[in-house]
């Protein structure tokens, strides 16, 4: 059976063959299907975040092979890339990533923007992505003028705007107090259980405890992969 | 992505930044402004030149003779003109007498008097308005009569006609029996401020009847040159080299030189003013640069995000255009007010620059913001998503 998500033998290292040399994955497999809610949990500098990148086609590996939804990711022009990082991938960041210029609104449309998607089907499908996570009355301001929780919840209206079939979220409650964090995860939460694959990185163990699937890695090896029941 | 959206996200970047924008914008504005300024007073300038040369008349040949004992060539000179009518349509003296010209009461003690002969006008490019010309049977008969230039009228009739009243020059009465259009030129009003009587009158008036300067008209540019070559040979035999001299020259001459001359200063002029919008350009690519680098967080997103690497040259290309353009057309704003307003002091005309030299001033304001904008467009679409997001 194909899978959705295939790594095999993958190997991120920078700076190879220099004394500086830097192993940041050496040799993942793994397999993921559609509707999955994984969590990769490790700790700082354990190469999770190089995984995210790469299965978010930011990166590509140094050896192996990433299969998404059949392409080989190695083998995809930068025109194929985008429209797969544009379509097919909502990525949510520790850092939100909004564009400080831009007020949340025309941040949620950007993907859009770059679908070609006209003007009113754009601005109806933000608004509602907005309404979503509860910052439909929020449209007109920028990100410096919302909390880190609000600026969060757009960076997730953002991804899930162009309704993807993976959202990535990378430490999305990192930065978050943990009232807020819950919120945000209730969302993600939400969107699994509408058919979306989440696929969520975190260090901290009471956020992976909600996924149905946890990834522990460790110095860039996966060491640990687990499933358990989890109240839906 | 549609250009439309990446103009609007163009000018929103550039909105946030407005004094660097404007700043950046300011190369190509004083580039802009000072090629339009350059060219276009140059241009004015010429025109004047032009219009100058063509108020005194093309195919001018000036000819003086000085000599001591040897007798007056005056009539020989216009016969011999007269026979050269494949190449000359008039000959006239063109001494001048300086005196006051009085008119009842008033009186006018600037103008230029003229001793021509019937062909004056010819010559010297005026036009009759009124009355008549001068005659030959007036040049022949010493008549008391003369034609004054517009200013002259203005002075001393004022509206009233003049022709058939008498004025008195050097305290000689002559009768006026026409009246010259003014020429109307930028160049003020002073070669209407003249007055023609038959040169055969300078008995009266500088009390001798050697004429020294002259003028002779030929029909056209190839005609001057021959018409010279005739009239040295033809002087070379009437004065002696011991008791005289002579010289024929062409305004034809000067006219080119002028001409040449302006030519060389809007070149230059052109060039330089070329180059502060190359100067210009490079500040918009230095900018750019420096917007690229800001902004690589940004550009990491966008391609995260889904942007292409067409859509973010796109957009950086059309932001330096856009500052590029908007520069060029305040450049355009500010020349064409300086040029209205230089052109007046400097030469008193209105002056506006050329449609054409507008839009090409425009036109390639843009070029140079695609130009210099290219190289950091293509840096900022080719930095690796998650690099550019790693950035701070």
């Amino acid at each position: 059976m194909e899978h959705f998500i295939l790594l095999e033998d993958v190997y991120k290292i920078y700076n190879e063959g220099l004394e500086s040399e830097v192993r940041a994955l050496s040799g993942v497999n793994l397999t993921i299907e559609r509707g999955e809610f994984v969590a990769i949990i490790g700790s700082s500098g354990s190469g999770k975040s190089t995984l995210m990148n790469i299965l978010g086609c930011l990166d590509i590996p140094t050896y192996g092979e990433y299969i998404m939804d059949g392409h080989r990711v190695s083998e995809l022009s930068d025109r194929e890339l985008s429209r797969i990082r544009n379509r097919e991938i909502g990525f949510i960041f520790q850092g939100f990533n909004l564009i400080p210029a831009l007020n949340a609104l025309e941040n949620v449309e950007l993907p859009l923007i770059y679908q070609g998607m006209g003007g009113e089907t754009r601005r109806e499908r933000a608004m509602e992505a907005l309404d979503r996570v509860g910052l439909g009355n929020r449209a007109g301001h920028k990100p410096s003028e919302m909390s880190g929780g609000q600026q969060q919840r757009v960076a997730i209206a953002r991804a899930i705007a162009t309704r993807p079939a993976i959202i990535m979220a990378d430490e999305p409650t990192g930065n978050l107090d943990s009232r807020t964090g819950e919120h945000v995860l209730e969302i993600l939460h939400g969107l699994h259980r509408e058919g979306a694959t989440v696929i969520l990185i975190t260090h901290d163990n009471t956020v992976a405890s909600t996924a149905a699937r946890r990834i522990r890695i460790m110095d860039g090896r996966i060491v640990e992969d687990t499933r358990q029941e989890v109240a839906v | 992505m549609n250009t439309n959206q990446a103009f609007k996200m163009s000018v929103k970047s550039i909105l946030a930044n407005k004094v660097r924008s404007f700043l950046t914008m300011l190369g190509i504005i004083i580039g802009v402004a000072a090629v339009i300024v350059l060219v276009s007073l140059v241009s004015g300038m010429q025109r004047q030149m032009q219009e100058y040369y063509a108020s005194l008349g093309t195919n001018k040949i000036n000819v003086s003779v000085y000599t001591w004992g040897s007798p007056d060539i005056t009539s020989d000179l216009y016969d011999y003109c007269l026979s050269l009518d494949n190449l000359v349509t008039g000959v006239t003296p063109n001494s001048t007498y300086w005196g006051t010209v009085k008119y009842l009461t008033k009186t006018v003690t600037d103008a230029q008097v003229y001793l021509g002969s019937d062909q004056y006008s010819v010559c010297s490019n005026y036009q009759l308005a009124s009355g008549r010309d001068l005659s030959y049977m007036d040049v022949l008969k010493y008549k008391k009569v003369c034609v004054i230039g517009s200013k002259v009228k203005e002075s001393l009739f004022n509206y009233a006609d003049p022709v058939g009243k008498t004025i008195v020059i050097g305290g000689n009465s002559f009768k006026v029996v026409g009246v010259y259009a003014s020429k109307g030129t930028s160049w003020g009003d002073w070669m209407d401020n003249m007055i023609v009587v038959p040169y055969t009158l300078n008995r009266l008036l500088n009390k001798t009847t050697q004429m020294t300067e002259f003028v002779v008209k030929a029909k056209s540019a190839d005609a001057t040159t021959e018409a010279i070559t005739r009239l040295n040979g033809f002087l070379s035999t009437r004065v002696d080299s011991n008791t005289g001299y002579y010289n024929v020259y062409s305004e034809n001459t000067w006219q080119e030189q002028g001409n040449q001359q302006t030519m060389m200063l809007s070149l230059v002029l052109g060039g330089i003013a070329g180059i502060s919008l190359l100067v210009g350009g490079i500040g918009i690519m230095n900018i750019m640069l420096v917007t690229v680098t800001e902004r690589t967080r940004e550009i990491g997103i966008r391609k995260a995000i889904g942007a292409e690497r067409r859509a973010i040259i796109t957009q950086f290309l059309i932001e330096s255009s856009v500052i590029s353009a908007m520069g060029g057309v305040i450049g355009i704003v500010v020349g064409t007010l300086l040029t209205l307003v230089l052109g007046k002091v400097l030469m008193q005309i209105v002056l506006f620059p050329s449609l054409a030299m507008t839009i090409g001033a425009f036109l390639f304001s843009v070029v140079i913001g695609v130009g210099f904008g290219l190289y950091p467009a293509v840096k900022a679409s080719a930095l690796q998503p998650v690099e550019a997001l790693r950035a701070e």
